[in-house]
């Protein structure tokens, strides 16, 4: 009896904090399907009198899947690049041994402690001169100098949780580094790997400093950009704001629910062996 | 072999931020010209403010949620899904505007709450009132960083041998004296490593702030990231926003030192 109610109470709080947390998301979606009458009812109410696609229906007439696209391609690129760095990069770290290791990876940590905005103009010079402005592929180059690093980590402590055994035996066989990388150390790492693919993805997806600056054509921007057109100085088109913002958000977290076993136990297995 | 194109990134954009310091006899100016504006104070305060709340909040909820999900069994899958995966994975852009819009003095669903939990009496102006602007955007700021700090507590939940609970139980201790002698010590390595990755982290976050105050009404909610992007974008004064910027990572790294020092970052076995 007594661990019955304590179980009923664990799942009580959980739940209820649960709904707490949910709270926001549901007022997005509320909004998102009020008349205009409704959003701006004063004292405003969580019941939907009138439902209306209004606001869909402008987001989509109004070009919210090509932007959606435009994060897909950039975020894509992003988690390709990244993976491809990191892994590399995480795999040396963790098997070799080179002079200025420890240095470069203090470099590593302590990129992560400058702030963005350092980055943007010197970037923007950048991009500018070499007319690489408006364009997916250097944009998620610029998001490598955030995912790298953490990416590189993460890895990192999940490689050296790998015995070296595994393959020194691939190298009897015959192994290259490279095979040993491929065909012994990925495969037993997936939950991490996917973990940093996780991470980049939603880095990139709801990055909003860079792509503003340097995605200047307007049919370029993605999903942040557009959302940030709501918003004027003057006043904010929250039924419109609303809707994107669910259209915008969706995405991502199908991916991260699809995922998320693998994200957790990728973080957490990192975390506690690190 | 890959190193050396991450470090030409990080490196790069090193000296391309010196260099937009302007001259070298002006950069000096630049940073006793902080030291001496007043308005320095505020942004310190504020930012001190904005990283210790947001990173206190974020533990006590990661912790409460790490615990919760960690005694759950059926289920689980989908709360933990809703409770760490829906404000993580929400764009910041969607969760500046959307707080911004519960937030609202008129419209905003929280005033009206509120008032029906009978915890105020009138609708507040939240984010538009020097008091409660920069309380305001801590509290979405915890809502969306809970997540990271709850997972990796969860993690170091993991870590506890159950073996130290049920010695415990034998011994007669209570559920609140397991949780101080035995949970509490075994998570003090993921606390201090999640806490510097959260102190790191919050310092930097700049769109939240920025797209729900501004860093008004009047610098009531300016921190020093935002404080810096007015000052490039708005003032167009480079040199300065760097210098800022430059003093920020310094104290960043000066802070770091220290804070492995004295908390230690779980290097030591426990």
């Amino acid at each position: 009896m007594k661990m019955k109610t304590s179980r009923v109470i664990v799942y009580m709080l959980t739940i209820a904090i649960a709904l707490l947390i949910l709270i926001p998301f549901l007022w997005m979606i509320v909004t998102s399907l009020k008349p205009y009458s409704e959003i701006y009812a004063v004292p405003p109410h969580w019941a939907i009198y009138q439902p209306t696609m209004k606001w869909y229906h402008d987001a989509v007439s109004s070009g919210v899947f090509a932007s959606m696209w435009n994060s897909v391609q950039v975020a894509l690129i992003t988690v390709v690049l990244t993976m491809f760095f990191a892994v590399l990069a995480a795999y040396a770290f963790s098997r070799l041994h080179f002079k200025g290791k420890s240095f470069l990876l203090v470099i590593l940590l302590t990129s992560q402690m400058l702030p963005q905005i350092l980055f943007v103009i010197p970037i923007f010079r950048m991009y500018h001169d070499l007319h690489l402005l408006n364009n997916y592929f250097f944009l998620a180059v610029s998001y490598l100098v955030f995912t790298v690093p953490v990416g590189t980590w993460m890895l990192k402590s999940f490689f050296d949780a790998i015995p070296k055994e595994l393959e020194e035996a691939a190298a009897i066989d015959g192994c290259s580094r490279f095979m040993m990388l491929w065909r012994v150390v990925l495969p037993l790492s997936l939950p991490a790997v996917v973990s940093v693919g996780i991470y980049s993805f939603l880095l990139s997806w709801s990055e909003f400093l860079f792509a503003v600056t340097f995605m200047v054509d307007p049919h370029k921007g993605t999903l942040p950009v557009l959302l940030s057109t709501f918003i004027t100085e003057y006043q904010t088109q929250w039924g419109d704001l609303m809707a994107n913002s669910f259209l915008a958000t969706i995405p991502a977290l199908l991916i991260f629910g699809f995922l998320q076993r693998y994200f957790v136990k990728g973080i957490t297995d990192g975390a506690v062996k690190g | 072999m890959v190193y050396p194109l991450i470090n030409d990134f990080t490196e790069s954009l090193y000296s391309s931020s010196l260099l937009s310091q302007g001259s070298h006899f002006v950069w000096f100016k630049n940073y006793t010209g902080v030291f001496h504006n007043k308005v320095y104070l505020t942004v310190t305060r504020n930012t001190v403010v904005w990283v210790a709340g947001s990173v206190i909040g974020q533990m006590i909820l990661g912790l409460c949620a790490a615990l919760l999900l960690n005694a759950i069994g059926r289920g689980k899958a989908i709360l933990t899904t809703i409770i760490l995966i829906v404000p993580w994975a929400t764009p910041d852009v969607v969760v500046a505007s959307t707080w911004k819009w519960m937030y609202n003095a008129q419209f905003g669903i929280l005033n009206q709450m509120l008032i029906d939990l009978h915890l105020i009496r009138s609708p507040h102006d939240w984010l538009g009132s020097t008091a409660t602007s920069l309380g305001s955007v801590i509290v979405a700021n915890i809502w969306k960083g809970f997540p990271v700090t709850a997972m990796l507590l969860l993690a170091g939940l993991k870590g506890i041998p159950d073996s130290y609970y049920e010695a415990a139980r034998l011994d007669g201790a209570n559920i609140w004296n397991q949780f101080v002698h035995i949970t509490l010590p075994g998570l003090r390595r993921i606390f201090s490593i999640a806490g510097l990755l959260a102190i790191i982290w919050t310092m930097n976050y700049f769109p939240l702030v920025y797209l729900m105050t501004g860093g008004g009404p009047v610098n009531s909610s300016d921190i020093f990231v935002t404080n810096i992007y007015r000052q490039a974008f708005q003032y167009y004064d480079f040199g300065k926003a760097s210098a800022i910027a430059m003093m920020i990572f310094v104290a960043t790294l000066i802070f770091t030192a220290i804070y492995s020092r004295v908390v230690g970052t779980g290097e030591e076995d426990n």
